[in-house]
Parts: structure tokens; C-alpha cells; sequence
């Protein structure tokens, strides 16, 4: 029964007799595809019928929503919308309870919009939306905003506004951009052939084309006066159905309605008289409750006639029964009749009578409203307990509200369900002056021993206590008597609703509170399982949210993942809760995948989330995510920062858990900058929050690996290996990154005890496909160059020399240098064969830059000239970079340093300037770098970066990428080149013939490039780029003739006519001075069209 | 709903706060410098004002007097780094009802909040006021209002009618207190001593104990 009454609410009203308006339905036919139709015009005009009569010659689906006053609260105008559409579209698509659980304040007005706008802009299917008798709401009402965003987001749906007046939305842009139509007054109001057709076909009073014209005058084509003329003339005295002017009043306005009605109303009968009455008490007239009222026993019979003589009637047709609502003028009327005309004594009989209609119906909220009309507080009282809940949990908070205070105050402490209910109506926004109240409702539900009061209030104070952050041992003690309540009617098929509600504030409590994850995931199951039993979708939802909250909080990506992977529904998208988890799920994955880009725009979205629906809960371990991601790409300030917000956070809430959090953290970014001591200290800390009660835990292991991670370092640590090999059997799958990171440790770890055979084991545990290489990790840059060398000594398939060499060299020279401080211990075999592998780590790395201005760095430091023993071992150098760096035998040197030498002392030389030269890379191991051996001479290219062997490398890749010189990667390798090129080779030694032979090839190897370079960008229109590399390749070929020309035209396409003629004056004097030339003719005319 | 607003410069420290206040039940506006904060509280003209002491340019000093000059009932809560107590005071001195150290605990900010809204239900400001009552032997010494100056000329000129007894210096929840009240009050206690009595003070407010501590009120009791 209360489906079918409240349908009627979104039920297209049935169409009486109408005339047929063309004109308005090709007016609303053109509108199609704007964002929305208004229909503005005064009472009986016809709106509502029009518009009832056009959708019903429509074939798309439609939503009708027929407003009454209390639909100014926004919630039950968004109830009675998603109920609309669902019932239009005929499959729950939307939610109606989007916002029935909340991670922080109900922020319903927000969440609403955001399911209007996911409603207009993603739903492709095309309907119909009727908002009627908008007139209803109240000026203030934030229903207004609903209605404003469903037009300002609506792409395919189309929208009437049926009201009185125009509705305080603003609506100017909309009208700038014609996107609205309003159909007012002047359009609704019947025109002459209209008038005539309705009286002669509808109302059997036959008038003629002079008399319509004289009744539009009259009456201004007002349909409200239209039907009252015609009843007029009908009941008339002398009972003819011909029209006379005296029947008339001067004019007929809205003014002068009562005085119809009353003129209509008189003529009925008693019994009729009386109906009519009383059934204005209805917002919707069912036939069986006026029958039952005993008012009449013919309520069909006179409804239908009204009906039949369009006296401002409506029929709802349900589908199940039939229904009926009374013009809203006319039932003013009626309204004011019954005011007037009835006494208290009887007004209150005939409430009461309704109510206890409706409750033999089962509707207990129409009950109420009677009862609380008719002061029968003791069944009103009943009613509000029996729906109290219902109210509570769609939100109907303000309407339950208003209901309670309707009774006499002695309810409060005569009723605790009534104290209670009215609690909860300021729940969390009365902040600690409700919690006390909530607590008073528990213990007097206690005293009266009512379960289900009990376990309610119970509910609601525990998740009024987390919200104001009550202290750990206050919520425990709520807790243990919520389990121990839970435990007593395990089993029973008692109140479930009421213990779903309470399994999920337990595990709410458990979790938001830093409590227990465990107990906190185990009354999220329970929850879970009596939802499913009652089938609560909205209880179902909640309970997955929280415990997706749980595993995320405890750093359980994956199982959060999983648990909102469970929810299903279109709705899921619209809880904010579960998008916000699900940002939270992404950005830990993202991280975990070092997808830095990917991570700062979830991260961003995640904080817009939080901070708009106000979901405090999420807030810190969204912190510690930002934290983690600040450490990840190195912005270790940041991440101090944030590791300070965090502990604000923790102090503020009173949470050991998020101070851990907040130290595992800071202890993490001081591992990172080598503050071994301070994170040391850090992560002792944060070890003793996060596992309190030594259990296994994700976030309280994560601890404990960083803090073995900082005492690799620290060395202070005889237990590591036992702690790293626990952590090793915790973090299971191989695809973690904690687990390499462990494993990483332990290799560090073996190389430092010397176990060598744990060491080629370990290895072999890490993922064959080296995916770890690209995952996040916990463990420091150094602390990974460690294990880089640890594995290429080991096993050079684990990590390849290129890797070790994209490390900064100083870190892996240090890094080196430590490994071989640790195995000089030992002199075995095997600890002389790591030692020569690493030793080539330890070496300073020399950087030579020889296109542009020779320079020779060590570590950073150039060498200055003084520093080479004289100008031949500098010569002997270069020579060595100008033969190819290796294999050059030494004779060829020779020859080209000593040309006139004779065997013996051009030997000598050259010994004595290879001594002088491997001095210039240190005393010890000098010879590593230059080497010599069967005669041939080498640089050993591992300590070496060379700038033109580099330059060289990509010529030699492009030159084997040349047939696709159309493709982009083709073009960018050849701005690298270009990028590399810094100036001739050695050009501080312009004389000898092998360095000159050299120079000129990587010149022409260059110039090659920035031909490339000047094709690509005339391809692509880039005139500056073309200009600039035809300029660049003049400059180091000034007879490059077809350049020249390049950029004569050019610059004569730009209208550089100066540039041009400057081109060609230079190359002419080039030309001349060189090879006594003059340009070729077709350069010439080129320059003569220029002048 | 009550409406807070609160002035920081540091973004984070907004969000913080807003979600807490927001989950404790008030309407939140947030200001990320003083001169905005000003606009708002024009515009929005709050119940409870927060600000931050250290502020880039128009500091929370500033602010303070600013919106006492708007409204000088207006109930404007300081927040200041840890320990700076000569800050807080300096606040107290232009106006300030209370004052919270970062990191703010939660203990702290109930305390201002309850205080500041127990204020606010007064219809008028409550005076600097010291009144006595005798039970057998001992005396209590209501402490009410801002005690912003001596209490012994103006609220208690019998000091010698106090000798040798056990006087208890009650606070109530209103209590508010400048540099001038610090110094009436350890005046007043000198004097109590000097005659020879037992003293002891109740109900300080939570946020004020680092006052009571550090300008060494507490001190002189013992």
C-alpha cells in the first residue's frame, strides 16, 4: 500500500476529454533537443494536461514527479526522482541510497548533484522528465539547485517545468543561448477556435464563432474559466444549455474563481457536497479510503463524474488501481471550506479514521501524518516508531524531524524511541552534546531491556564516537558491549537489520579507529552476511566499503582491490567512498609500477574526493600515499613535510596507528638521504606503533623491512638476517616489490657475512622476467647499487653492465669501494676473483670531450694542462682518441709522435710518455685505464666516457635507420646527434694530418645530420628549424652552394629580402676568395629575382 | 550549524582541519592568508575564528586585531608553533579568547571549541569578576571573564581578612586571561601567601596549564 500511495507521486496522470492543441504540440515538438521546456502559467491553465497529453503520444519513457511542499528538503526531492526515473525505466539503475553511508558528514547535496550529473550527461537513453507543480516548493528550497544542475547538465533527455510562476533558478545563460523554451500564459491560453471547440465538443453547450470570440475576450482564453463558464451555464436556472453574456462577470480573472466554485460547489448535493469536503484532506483521493471513511459509499461513481465533466480532477492510473488528485486551486478551496466549515471534534475524527485506514494498510507514514493531525499522539507516537528507522536510513532526516516535534514534549521522556529518533536527527552535527544524548538513549533502552532499541542506538553511538574521535579505550569499551549484545542473539532470526547495522559500525569503529584491522575485517564479514541475508544492497555496499577501507589502511592493495571488485551496480561510481577507495587502490598500484605520471593525477583526483565529501577517514592514508610518492621520485623535502602533516594528523586524532604511519614514513625519507642514525631511531618508533601486538601485519612488516633496510647501514643489527629471512616468508608473492626488496637486503646482507652460496640462491628467487627492475622499492639508491654489483659478480643475467653503468658513477665508484673494504678479510680464491671484479667499480670514471673544447675530467674534476708531464703525453693521448681508443698498435703511435726517431729511442719515448699519461689517472691502478698489451695499445673504454665514440655509436644507428627517415624516432635520434656535436674534433690541433683526417669525418658525419634535420623540418613546415639548420650547415660549409639557395628562398618566401641578398653577397665573396668562382646561374637568378 | 572559519598559510594544515571540524558537525570556511581570512569573516562573519600566528604577510596578530575591530565579541582562537608561549600571550594581550600549540591535540581543540562556544551563549561579555565564598574554614575564589588587571585593588580590598586559611582559586570555563591578568594573578597569590595561607587553583583550562607553567603562576603556589 505505501508503494502504490507513494507512486502516485511519479505516475503520469491520465488524460481526460481534451481538445487537441496542435500549435502547442508542434511548440513542444520543436523544443525537442533543448535542455528544457517551461510551462509557466496561472491555475487550470492546462499545463499539467498538455504536457500529460504530449508524453503519452511519445514513445520514449517518462519520468513524471508531481512536487508537494515537502519536497523542498532536497532529499525527498531526490528520493522521489531516482524512484521516478527507476520506475520509468523499469530496473533500479540508480540508487536511491547513494548517500546512506558516509566515511565523513553527509554531504547529500553534493552527493545528489554528483548522481544528477552522471544521470544527464552519461545516460544515452532519450525519456521524458516532468517536474510538476513546482509552484509547491518553498522559495529557499535547495531542490531549485537538483533542478538547475539537471538542466545545465542535460544532453538527451527532455525537460518540462510545469509551474505557477517561474522558479527561482537562474536561467539567463540557458536563455542566451536559446537552450530553454517558456511556454507561457499567452501560448496556453485557448485560442478562438479552440473556445468553440471546446464548448461545442466537449461541453454539449453550443455557442457560436461571434459568441467564442466574445467568451476569449471575456476570459482570456483561461481554461480554469472556460470549464467554469461552461458549468455555470449547465446548472444555470433555467436549465438552458445556451450561452447568455449576463451569466457573465465583467471579468473573469483567477480573482474571481472562488466565487465559480462556489458556484459549482452549491449545486451538488449534500452527500456530494460533503465528499468533496473531506477528500481535499488527501493529497491523493483513493476511492477505498473515502469508501472506508464511510463519507460516501460511491467515492468511484462522483469521482468519475467529476472526472467526465473536467471539473479539475485528475485520474492517476498506477497500474494497479485507480487514483485521484484534485486540481491544487480547487482543493484550496475545498481545503478552506473544511477549515471553515468543520469543527475540531470532527476534524479529529476524521484524521483519526484515516490513520487507522492507513495503518490497517499497512502505510504507516500517511498514518502518522493524520494521527499528528487529528492530536492522536499515542498513535502517531506508535506510527513514528514503527517508521522512525526508515526515516533515518533514506536520509529523511529534517521530515522525521518535524513529525516528532509535533508531539508534545512529555513524549521525549515518556518514549525513549521518540527521544532516540529525534537524537538521530542531529546525529554527528550535534556533535559531543548529542553523542551524551545517543548514550542516554542506549542506557534507557537497556533499562527498558528493548533490543532492538538496544542495538540501534548502539550502532549509531559507536559511529557518533569515532567521528568525534573519542578515545581507544572508550570506543573498546562500546565495542566489547556491542560483541557481547551481537553474541547473546547469534543465531536468532532477530532485529537483523538492526545487528547488520551494528556488525558495520563494529568494524568501522575497529578500522577508522586504528583499533584492530583483524576484529575490524571480521565484523565487516558479519555485516556482509546478514546484509546478503536481508538483501540491504545499501548494507551490502557499506560493509565491502569498509572493509576495502580496512585492507587499504593496513596496506592490502590487492584484497581492497578484490573487495571492491565485489561491488556491483551501475550506482557504485556515484558513492563517493567507493571512488575515493578505489583512487586509493590505483595510486598504490601506480606507485608500485613507478608510474609517477599516472600516480600525481590520481593523487590529485583522490584529494578533490576527500576534501569535497569531507571523508575524514581517508584522508590519512591518502597522506601516507602522498608520502610514499614524494620519496619515489626523490623529493625527499616534500616527503618530510608530508611525514609532518601526517603526524598532525595522528596528534589530532589521538592514533598511535597513524603516528606510526606518520614515523615509518620520515624514517623511510631519512634512509633515502643517507641519515642512518635519525632513521634508525625513526623506525624503532614506528615499528612499535604499527605492531603493537607483534602480530603479523602488512604496514607493521613494512616497518620492520625499512628498518632493516636502515641497518644494513647502520650496522647494528646481529639479528638481521633472522628479521630479513621472517620478512621473507611474510611477503609471499614474488610480483611484491617488499619481497625483492627483502631479497635484496639478504643479498647485501650474505655479501657482508660472506655467504656466498645464499647469495647465488637468493638470486635465483628473483622473477626471471626481471620485472622488479621497473617496480617501486623501498630500498635506497645505494643500498641498490650494492646489490647491482653484488649480482653482476654473481650472475650477470640478473643485472647487466649498462644497468650498473646508468647509476651516477661516483656512487658506484664509493659503492665499490666499500664492497672490496668488506671482502679484504679474506684472502681465499673466491674472494680474489670478487675482488678483481670489483675492483674495476672502485675506479674514478673519466669524462673526454673532444667535439668543441678538449677537457679531461676525473670524478668531476678537470685536469688542467699542467697536470699532463708536457705536451707529448697530452699528444700521445689525443693520437690514442684519434686512432679509435683501442687495439692501435703502438708503432703507428710511434710513427706519428716520432717520426724521425729511430726504433730504439722512439721506443723509449713512447714508454716514458705512457708512464707520464697513465700518471695523469692516479698512481694506483694507472694502468687499468691506458693498457698496453701484445703491442697494441687500449683504453680500457669501461672507465672512459668519450664523447665522440658516443657521436659515433648514433651515427652509425642512424645511418641504419636511414630508409625510414619519415619517422619521428628517426628525426629525434638525429636531434640527439645534432645535440652531441659541440664543435669540431680537437680543434686546438689544427695541423696533424691523423687528427685533421678525424675531425673532417665527424664534420661531414654532422653535416649529414643537419641535412636530415633541414629535410624533416621543410616536410613539416618549420620554417624557423629549416632556416636555422640551412644556416648551421653554411656555417661550417660556406660553399655548400644549394643551402645557400635553401635559404635565399626562403628568406625571399619570408619577405627577408636584406637575409637573402646577404646569403648571397657572402657565398659570392667565399666563392671568389677560395676558388676564384662565381656562383652558379642558377643562384644568380635567383639573386636577380630578389633584386 | 555553526560556522568556523580558519586562517593558515599552509594548505595541508587547512584540509586537516576542515575535515576534523567538518566531521565534528560546524560549517567550515578556510583562508590561506590573513587578508582573505579578513574578506571572509566580513562576508560570512563566523562564530569561532582560527588563524595562525606566523603568517607571510598580514600575520595572525594582525588578523586578530582586525576582526576585533569588526567585531570585538568576536571569539578568535591563535594558533601558535610548540612552545611559543610568549606569542600566545602577545595574542591573549590583543584580544585573543584562547590559544592552541601546534601540533594541535585533540584535547586542545575541544577545549577552545567548548570554551569559545560556551562564550558565544552569553549575551553579554562576561567581566573580569573575583568573588568569595566562605565554607567552615575555607574559601573559594571564583576567577571569571578576562582577567585583564589587578585583583586586588579593584576585586579584593580585604586581603587581610585572609590569613591562615585554605583558599581555593576556582576558574571557570569562560576564563580568559592577558599579560596583565598574569601579573594581577601572581600578585594576588603573593599577597594570599604572604598572609600566611594554603592556595590552590582549580579548573584551569587545558590550553592555559603552559601559561600558568611558564609565566610561573604554578610556581608561586609552591
Amino acid at each position: 500500500m505505501n508503494k502504490i500511495i507513494n507512486k502516485s507521486k511519479y505516475t503520469v496522470p491520465s488524460i481526460p476529454d481534451i481538445i487537441e492543441r496542435s500549435r502547442l504540440f508542434d511548440l513542444l515538438g520543436k523544443s525537442d533537443g533543448k535542455k528544457a521546456v517551461f510551462i509557466i502559467g496561472q491555475a487550470a491553465q492546462g499545463k499539467s494536461t498538455l504536457v500529460a497529453s504530449y508524453v503519452k503520444s511519445d514513445k520514449r519513457p517518462t519520468i513524471w514527479m508531481h512536487l508537494e511542499k515537502e519536497d523542498s528538503d532536497h532529499n525527498l526531492f531526490y528520493n522521489l526522482l531516482i524512484r521516478a526515473i527507476n520506475a520509468a525505466i523499469g530496473n533500479d539503475i540508480l540508487p536511491s541510497d547513494t548517500q546512506a553511508f558516509s566515511l565523513g558528514p553527509r554531504k547529500n547535496l553534493l552527493r545528489q548533484k554528483e548522481v544528477i550529473k552522471f544521470l544527464t550527461t552519461e545516460m544515452t537513453q532519450s525519456m521524458n522528465l516532468v517536474i510538476d507543480n513546482t509552484e509547491a516548493l518553498s522559495i529557499e528550497s535547495r531542490s531549485y539547485d537538483l533542478i538547475h544542475d539537471l538542466i545545465k547538465n542535460n544532453n538527451s533527455i527532455n525537460i518540462y517545468i510545469i509551474s505557477r510562476e517561474m522558479p527561482p533558478i537562474n536561467i539567463q545563460d540557458f536563455k542566451i543561448k536559446q537552450e530553454i523554451t517558456i511556454i507561457s500564459n499567452s501560448e496556453l491560453s485557448f485560442s478562438i477556435d479552440e473556445t468553440e471547440l471546446f464548448f461545442n465538443k466537449l461541453t454539449g453547450v453550443e455557442i457560436n464563432k461571434n459568441t467564442a470570440i466574445s467568451i476569449k475576450s471575456f476570459t482570456e482564453g483561461w481554461i480554469g474559466g472556460l470549464v467554469l463558464l461552461s458549468e455555470s451555464i449547465k446548472n444555470s436556472s433555467n436549465g438552458s444549455k445556451q450561452f447568455n453574456d449576463k451569466d457573465f462577470p465583467e471579468m473573469l480573472k483567477k480573482e474571481s474563481f472562488d466565487f465559480f466554485f462556489q458556484g459549482i460547489f452549491i449545486k451538488q448535493e449534500e452527500s456530494v457536497r460533503k465528499f468533496l469536503i473531506y477528500s481535499s484532506i488527501f493529497d491523493v483521493i483513493i476511492p477505498d479510503v473515502i469508501n472506508k471513511i464511510n463519507i460516501t459509499n460511491d467515492a468511484e461513481l462522483i469521482l468519475e463524474t467529476m472526472e467526465k465533466r473536467n471539473l479539475f480532477i485528475h485520474t492517476i492510473y498506477d497500474g494497479l488501481e485507480k487514483k485521484y488528485r484534485f486540481n491544487s486551486l480547487f482543493r484550496e478551496f475545498l481545503e478552506s471550506i473544511y477549515e471553515q466549515e468543520t469543527s475540531i471534534a470532527e476534524k479529529q475524527k476524521i484524521y483519526s479514521c484515516a490513520g487507522n485506514i492507513f495503518e490497517s494498510f499497512e502505510n504507516y507514514e500517511e498514518a502518522m501524518k493524520f494521527y499528528l493531525k487529528g492530536d492522536n499522539h499515542e498513535s502517531a507516537c506508535d506510527m513514528i516508531i514503527k517508521t522512525g528507522t526508515d526515516f533515518i536510513i533514506t536520509n529523511r532526516d529534517n521530515e522525521l524531524k518535524s513529525k516528532i516535534i509535533m508531539l508534545p514534549k512529555e513524549y521525549l521522556e515518556k518514549e525513549t524511541w521518540i527521544f532516540f529518533y529525534l537524537t538521530l536527527t542531529e546525529r554527528i552535527k550535534g556533535g559531543y552534546k548529542n553523542l551524551h544524548k545517543l548514550k542516554d538513549a542506549y542506557d534507557r533502552f537497556k533499562k527498558e531491556d528493548k533490543l532492538r532499541g538496544r542495538i540501534l542506538s548502539l550502532a549509531f553511538l559507536i559511529e557518533s564516537s569515532v567521528f568525534l574521535g573519542r578515545s581507544p579505550e572508550k570506543l573498546m569499551i562500546l565495542l566489547n558491549e556491542g560483541k557481547l549484545l551481537l553474541t547473546e542473539i547469534a543465531g536468532t532470526e532477530l532485529f537483523i537489520y538492526a545487528r547488520t547495522l551494528l556488525w558495520q559500525q563494529i568494524g568501522f569503529a575497529y578500522i577508522a579507529g586504528g583499533l584492530s584491522f583483524t576484529k575490524g575485517l571480521s565484523a565487516c564479514r558479519n555485516s556482509h552476511i546478514l546484509a546478503v541475508k536481508i538483501d540491504d544492497q545499501s548494507l551490502i555496499i557499506s560493509s565491502m566499503i569498509v572493509s576495502a577501507m580496512g585492507y587499504a589502511f593496513t596496506g592490502e592493495i590487492q584484497l581492497s582491490e578484490t573487495s571492491l571488485e565485489k561491488i556491483e551496480g551501475i550506482g557504485k561510481n556515484l558513492t563517493p567512498e567507493y571512488r575515493t577507495l578505489r583512487n586509493i587502490v590505483d595510486i598504490a598500484n601506480s606507485l608500485n609500477k613507478c608510474d609517477i605520471k599516472n600516480c600525481e593525477f590520481l593523487l590529485n583526483l583522490c584529494r578533490e574526493n576527500i576534501e569535497s565529501h569531507g571523508l575524514l577517514f581517508l584522508y590519512p592514508v591518502f597522506i601516507e600515499l602522498s608520502g610514499q610518492f614524494e620519496i619515489q621520485r626523490k623529493n625527499y623535502d616534500k616527503a618530510l613535510k608530508t611525514s609532518n602533516h601526517l603526524n598532525d594528523i595522528a596528534v589530532l586524532s589521538g592514533s598511535d596507528y597513524y603516528s606510526g604511519l606518520s614515523l615509518r614514513l620520515s624514517a623511510l625519507t631519512h634512509y633515502h638521504m643517507k641519515h642512518y642514525e635519525k632513521a634508525l631511531k625513526l623506525s624503532i618508533g614506528s615499528k612499535k606503533l604499527l605492531n603493537p601486538d607483534q602480530q603479523d601485519n602488512y604496514y607493521g612488516s613494512c616497518a620492520k623491512l625499512i628498518n632493516c633496510l636502515i641497518r644494513i647501514n647502520t650496522g647494528s643489527g646481529n639479528d638481521l638476517r633472522i628479521e630479513l629471512n621472517d620478512l621473507l616468508s611474510y611477503f609471499k608473492d614474488p610480483n611484491q616489490f617488499e619481497r625483492t626488496d627483502v631479497i635484496k637486503a639478504l643479498v647485501i646482507v650474505s655479501f657482508l657475512d660472506e655467504d656466498y652460496k645464499n647469495i647465488t640462491n637468493l638470486l635465483k628467487e628473483l622473477q626471471p622476467d626481471r620485472s622488479y627492475l621497473f617496480q617501486r622499492t623501498y630500498i635506497s639508491t645505494i643500498d641498490n647499487i650494492k646489490f647491482a654489483l653484488i649480482a653482476f659478480i654473481f650472475d650477470s643475467k640478473i643485472i647487466s653492465k649498462k644497468e650498473i653503468d646508468a647509476y651516477n658513477s661516483k656512487d658506484i665508484k664509493n659503492t665499490s669501494l666499500f664492497l672490496k673494504s668488506v671482502i679484504k678479510k679474506n684472502e681465499s680464491d673466491l674472494n680474489g676473483l670478487i675482488m678483481r671484479k670489483i675492483e674495476k667499480y672502485s675506479l674514478s670514471k673519466v669524462k673526454i670531450t673532444t667535439l668543441g673544447d678538449f677537457t679531461v675530467e676525473i670524478d668531476g674534476r678537470v685536469i688542467r694542462n699542467n697536470e699532463w708531464g708536457g705536451k707529448k703525453p697530452l699528444l700521445l693521448f689525443k693520437y690514442i682518441l684519434a686512432f679509435g681508443c683501442t687495439n692501435i698498435p703502438k708503432d703507428i703511435l710511434i710513427d706519428a709522435l716520432w717520426p724521425e726517431a729511430n726504433a730504439s729511442s722512439g721506443e723509449k719515448n713512447f714508454k716514458v710518455n705512457l708512464h707520464r699519461l697513465r700518471k695523469v689517472f692516479g698512481l694506483n691502478n694507472s694502468s687499468s685505464y691506458v693498457i698496453l698489451k701484445h703491442n697494441n695499445v687500449s683504453l680500457s673504454l669501461d672507465l672512459f666516457e668519450i664523447d665522440f665514440l658516443k657521436f659515433e655509436e648514433k651515427i652509425s644507428i642512424s645511418d641504419s635507420n636511414y630508409n625510414e627517415n619519415d619517422n619521428k624516432e628517426f628525426y629525434s635520434l638525429c636531434r640527439e646527434i645534432y645535440s652531441l656535436y659541440g664543435g669540431d674534433f680537437l680543434s686546438n690541433e689544427l695541423y696533424e694530418e691523423v687528427l685533421v683526417k678525424k675531425r673532417d669525418g665527424l664534420k661531414n658525419s654532422y653535416l649529414k645530420i643537419l641535412e636530415y634535420l633541414s629535410v624533416y623540418a621543410e616536410k613539416k613546415g618549420l620554417v624557423e628549424d629549416f632556416i636555422y639548420y640551412n644556416i648551421k650547415i653554411v656555417a661550417i660549409d660556406p660553399l655548400n652552394e644549394t643551402a645557400c639557395r635553401r635559404l635565399m628562398l626562403t628568406y625571399k618566401r619570408e619577405k627577408k629580402v636584406n637575409s637573402a641578398i646577404k646569403i648571397y653577397n657572402d657565398l659570392k665573396n667565399y666563392l671568389n676568395k677560395e676558388i676564384g668562382v662565381s656562383p652558379d646561374p642558377d643562384t644568380i637568378k635567383l639573386y636577380e629575382e630578389l633584386t | 550549524m555553526k560556522k568556523i572559519l580558519i586562517i593558515d598559510d599552509e594548505k595541508p594544515t587547512l584540509s586537516m582541519f576542515k575535515l576534523f571540524l567538518n566531521a565534528y558537525g560546524y560549517y567550515v570556511f578556510t583562508a590561506e592568508n590573513g587578508l582573505s581570512g579578513i574578506d571572509i569573516y566580513k562576508k560570512e562573519s563566523p562564530d569561532i575564528v582560527f588563524t595562525d600566528v606566523k603568517m607571510p604577510g598580514m600575520d595572525g596578530i594582525e588578523v586578530l586585531s582586525k576582526i576585533k575591530k569588526i567585531n570585538v565579541r568576536s571569539e578568535v582562537i591563535v594558533i601558535t608553533g610548540h612552545g611559543d608561549i610568549d606569542l600566545a600571550i602577545q595574542s591573549l594581550d590583543y584580544g585573543a579568547t584562547d590559544y592552541i600549540n601546534k601540533p594541535i591535540n585533540r584535547k586542545s581543540l575541544d577545549s577552545a571549541l567548548n570554551r569559545a562556544i560556551s562564550r558565544l551563549s552569553i549575551k553579554s561579555p562576561e567581566p573580569c569578576g573575583l568573588s568569595v565564598e566562605k565554607h567552615d574554614q575555607k574559601y573559594k575564589m571564583h576567577l571569571t571573564g578576562s582577567v585583564n588587571c589587578s585583583l586586588l585593588s579593584d576585586h579584593l580590598p580585604n586581603i587581610n581578612s585572609y590569613r591562615n586559611s585554605f583558599i581555593e582559586i576556582c576558574i571557570n570555563n569562560n576564563f580568559s586571561i592577558n599579560s596583565n591578568g598574569i601579573k594581577g594573578l601572581i600578585e594576588l597569590i603573593n599577597e594570599l601567601k604572604d598572609r600566611k595561607n594554603y592556595i590552590e587553583i582549580n579548573g584551569i583550562p587545558e590550553n592555559f596549564i603552559p601559561i600558568f607553567e611558564m609565566t610561573g603562576i604554578l610556581k608561586v603556589l609552591k
